[in-house]
């Protein structure tokens, strides 16, 4: 179809381009878009001026490299994806790097201070900390001869880290008598009343109810679940032993009398320190590293 | 004139045993559009973006499009309508890029590396399709919709320019600088 025969006002040929070359006339002679007259003008332009002809071997070369491209193969399930995709409304959430930082930004954001605290699993050393019970029951001054413990003053005990909490008394009749930091994230703090002691261990973490020894019964204790044993210290003495999870602690209480005592007790455990925001996001950022190796 | 034109032109009959072949009066819902003209649709939008992932995005955002103004379809020009409409979405979303430097291409066709000259036909028929791809992704893209739509549509520029929405005199120019500026790029 010529421009002439479509009613558009054709190019005036006589006047020559600027040039003085056939330009953009050499690919419409290739395409067929030249009036008769006009491709009459060109060819013998064209025959006459080396110019052009190395121009139109040109465009005639790169109008053959474009018409023989082809048909494309369409990738495996491309239309039933885009099928969907209309069927939906739209494109689908594609994300760039900066939507990906964004994405994992947010996520690490409510990681860090939206959802609680990232805990890691711990397991209580159950013997051990009978063991250390019963050496503290009887010398609180002989543990930290024998173990690598820190005795906690009275007013350090009181203003430890979340989630660790030292009340001086303990359900109700229980005193204080020490207090300790034995490291790597255990507290552990004796009390007695009239006529007996027990000790209640600290851990900051998430229990691991596999690693419980398997000499003892899971009970619920006050709507919590528990694990419940009798475990025999260094002499004849056995002493009773009760796991719970509380919040984001761990409480191994050891030294009750029996299992009623044991449920009194679990029952009176003393509330966790809430973490602050900053505490909670310096804990999960530490875990975080944690757990992808970072740390 | 000869020429390996992969499809249709417009306004051509469908064979017997093709959808939509005896019922040329019924307009076809967008979905059996997609079905019967899907390659043909990724086959330009690939031209044009010379990407399979733009070209699909492309595709779809053509098919909304269909979806939307099938009141608008006449019959009997299917192809045509669909290569307006995938030309005129490939450009609204150039220009849209456009506004983001960092995604834009060349807006002068000069800053195209220009080859040397004097390449001939045999040079030119060695080249492989990817590298004619690529080399036709680099261009200018309404240099590039000018050629996609004469050489691989097949439209002539009166229906090029009607496409387009600009002036038949720059169709001959996008067109002419479009297979220049290709030339150059190959050689």
């Amino acid at each position: 179809m010529s421009a002439s025969s479509a009613g558009v006002p054709a190019e005036p040929w006589e006047e020559p381009p600027d040039d003085g070359h056939l330009g953009w006339r050499l690919s419409a002679l290739l395409d067929g878009e030249l009036g008769v007259t006009e491709e009459v003008v060109a060819r013998r332009h064209l025959e006459a001026c080396d110019h052009c002809q190395e121009e139109f071997v040109e465009v005639t070369a790169a109008r053959r490299l474009v018409r023989g491209l082809g048909d494309v193969e369409p990738p495996e399930g491309y239309l039933d994806r885009v099928l969907r995709r209309v069927q939906g409304g739209g494109h689908p959430l594609r994300l760039g790097v900066v939507g990906l930082v964004s994405v994992a930004a947010i996520w690490i954001v409510i990681l860090l201070i939206g959802v609680g605290v990232l805990l890691p699993e711990v397991a209580p050393p159950v013997d051990e900390f009978v063991a250390q019970h019963e050496t503290a029951a009887v010398d609180p001054d002989r543990l930290p001869e024998i173990e690598p413990v820190e005795v906690l003053d009275p007013e350090t005990a009181s203003s430890l880290d979340a989630p660790y909490v030292v009340p001086e008394t303990f359900a109700g009749d229980y005193e204080q008598v020490v207090a300790y930091d034995k490291g790597a994230g255990v507290v552990q703090v004796l009390y007695r009343d009239a006529d007996r002691q027990v000790s209640l261990f600290q851990q900051e973490g998430s229990l691991d109810w596999d690693a419980l020894p398997d000499t003892g019964d899971e009970v619920e204790v006050d709507g919590r679940r528990a694990w419940v044993g009798a475990v025999q210290g260094a002499g004849d003495e056995v002493d009773q032993v009760v796991v719970v999870q509380h919040g984001p602690v761990v409480y191994t209480l050891v030294g009750s009398e029996d299992a009623a005592d044991s449920a009194r007790l679990v029952e009176q455990l003393p509330e966790p320190r809430g973490y602050s925001v900053p505490e909670r996001a310096r804990k999960n950022l530490s875990e975080l590293m944690r757990r992808v190796g970072l740390d | 004139m000869t020429r390996n034109e992969p499809f249709r032109r417009r306004g051509d009959r469908k064979p017997e045993g093709e959808p939509g072949a005896d019922d040329d009066e019924r307009v076809p819902t967008w979905e059996e559009i997609a079905r019967d003209y899907g390659r043909f649709l990724f086959t330009v939008a690939f031209r044009l973006t010379g990407d399979p992932d733009q070209a699909e995005d492309l595709v779809q955002d053509v098919l909304l499009r269909v979806r939307r103004g099938l009141e608008t379809y006449r019959p009997g020009s299917m192809e045509g309508w669909l290569s307006r409409i995938t030309t005129n979405v490939f450009l609204d979303d150039v220009r849209r890029r456009k506004r983001r430097p960092v995604d834009a291409l060349p807006d002068d066709p000069e800053r195209v590396v220009q080859g040397a000259p004097g390449a001939d036909e045999a040079l030119a028929s060695s080249r492989l399709p990817d590298e004619v791809q690529q080399a036709l992704r680099r261009l200018p893209e309404d240099y590039r919709a000018a050629v996609v739509l004469c050489d691989v549509v097949g439209f002539s520029y009166d229906e090029i320019a009607e496409s387009m929405g600009v002036p038949i005199g720059t169709v001959r120019s996008r067109i002419h600088r479009g297979r220049s500026l290709l030339k150059g790029e190959l050689s």
